[in-house]
């Protein structure tokens, strides 16, 4: 399953790495929209399969985050 | 020789102050402290606050005729010119995107216009006349430069009070605006995810200023000075030709006249105008115009969702309200209080950026009304 | 004392003015909107009928 950002901004950090088990509302990534920090949650209970994005990066809404499977 | 003294003595500053002299300077005092210790829209209060500061030392001139500070405020306000090259930089600065992508919001921000019009009524009970009213009701829009565009074509000597009103207002969005929008909606209400927004093509984002120009000042004519200047700058962001002017507008210029602007209206606040019953009345009913715009916008949103299937979460309302970005910002936040998977931020600068339109286009509807 | 006529009459002119702008604005762009997406839909069924 794809995390994807809900709104354009920059990564500020991804709050998890690759292999890690996450329940459901976890924290995954924050990113800056518009001068506040965002927090992306887990959609779901799994594990972080593939991190596509890191700090620094500028995002579209709708781009992929990560995966969780 | 003695007399020659003792005239000279009488001639420094000190032996002039008055009172009222001293009480600005701890008003002054508010506002550097606001300013640097609370960060509160310090780029403005700092020249404000020391506009106000140094306009109310006794014998300098400076607001004689041919004062320094006279001519900030006779260049720069009294002429209207500042406030629109402010606009100029905040269109350079404002995605239209999230409106343009939910053209409803476009209500939002009309609906959240109710509380100039209320407090423009508090303000007649008050006994204001009719051009104070509206000066003092433009506070409810909650944007700035229109407040001091406004007031001063209705009731300049108000000018002072209604641009401190307003910007403390303003950084007071983040406490007026919880408790209004949370009496005014269930938690279920809060609690609406918003479908994601469609990306709006590029062709369409340049399409829009020049649409909105036609509309906006050909059925308003006097809000011309504000929304040409708005959406000049946003047509430079938005071509993407012109970088070096979009650069400018937002950053070089905005700076230069935010200067002139804050020393412009400081230096209108001396004792005897500041320091008045009025200036009471203007905060009060300032407040209640904050309060009336929020449940506008909130209460529009709950009967738009009375009508249209794909439901609005009814907090992006109380955005209506322009304070950009800041009253956005809330409202995802408490959004994201109900469900931290709710993320209102894009959906509320929809009716956060018409707001600033609704606001400029009620200055002009005033103007052409009340003088 | 208050002319409250005027006072309703300035209150009334402007929401209506208000209104009447937003409202227009924004049937304005659900028309433009409507009209971008139609044409980006053109081209891609163009480049699709090129392509093969």
């Amino acid at each position: 399953m794809e995390v994807s950002t809900p709104m354009p901004g920059t990564v500020l950090s991804i709050d998890v790495s690759e292999g890690q088990k996450v329940k459901a509302n976890d924290e995954v990534a924050t990113i800056e929209a518009m001068k506040m920090e965002v927090k992306i949650y887990a959609p779901k209970e799994g594990v972080i399969k593939e991190i596509k994005v890191g700090a620094g990066d500028n995002l579209n809404v709708n781009d992929v985050v990560m995966n969780i499977e | 020789m003695e007399e020659q003294i003792a005239k000279n003595l009488a001639g420094m500053g000190l032996f002039h102050l008055t009172a009222g002299n001293l009480i600005m300077w701890a008003v002054a005092f508010v506002l550097f402290y606001l300013a640097i210790k609370k960060q509160i829209e310090p780029l403005l209060l700092i020249p404000i606050g020391f506009g106000v500061f140094i306009a109310n030392f006794p014998l300098t001139g400076l607001l004689g005729e041919h004062g320094l500070f006279e001519m900030f405020y006779k260049y720069g306000i009294s002429n209207e010119l500042i406030p629109p090259l402010i606009f100029l930089g905040l269109g350079a600065m404002t995605d239209f995107g999230p409106v343009l992508a939910n053209p409803k919001t476009f209500l939002l921000g009309a609906a959240a216009q109710l509380g100039v019009y209320g407090a423009f009524f508090g303000a007649l009970l008050l006994g204001f006349t009719l051009p104070e009213a509206g000066a003092i009701g433009i506070i409810g829009g909650a944007d700035g430069p229109t407040s001091i565009f406004l007031s001063n074509a209705l009731a300049p000597h108000l000018l002072g009070a209604v641009a401190v009103a307003a910007y403390s207002y303003m950084a007071l969005v983040p406490i007026i605006i919880p408790p209004v929008a949370k009496a005014l909606t269930t938690k279920q209400e809060r609690s609406i995810v918003m479908t994601q927004l469609r990306m709006v093509s590029k062709g369409e984002k340049i399409v829009f200023p020049l649409l909105a120009c036609i509309i906006i000042i050909s059925l308003v004519p006097k809000s011309a000075p504000l929304i040409s200047m708005f959406m000049l700058g946003n047509l430079f962001m938005e071509c993407g030709v012109v970088e070096r002017l979009t650069d400018v507008s937002r950053n070089a210029l905005m700076n230069i006249v935010t200067i002139l602007l804050g020393l412009g209206v400081g230096s209108r606040m001396t004792a005897a105008t500041f320091l008045r019953l009025d200036t009471i009345g203007v905060f009060t009913i300032g407040i209640v115009a904050f309060i009336i715009a929020c449940a506008g916008g909130v209460l529009m949103a709950k009967l738009m969702n009375v009508f249209s299937k794909q439901k609005i979460n009814p907090l992006i309302g109380a955005a209506g309200v322009s304070a950009v970005p800041m009253a956005a910002r809330v409202v995802h936040m408490m959004g994201a209080k109900e469900n931290p998977q709710n993320y209102l931020l894009m959906h509320a600068m929809g009716p956060n950026v018409a707001g600033v339109i609704g606001t400029a286009v009620c200055a002009g509807a005033l103007i052409s009304a009340l003088t | 004392m208050v002319d409250w006529s005027s006072a309703i009459v300035v209150a009334v002119t402007g929401i209506m003015s208000v209104f009447a702008v937003l409202c227009l604005l924004s049937v304005t762009v659900i028309v433009t909107g409507k009209i971008f997406e139609r044409k980006s839909k053109q081209r891609k069924s163009k480049q699709e009928s090129a392509g093969a």
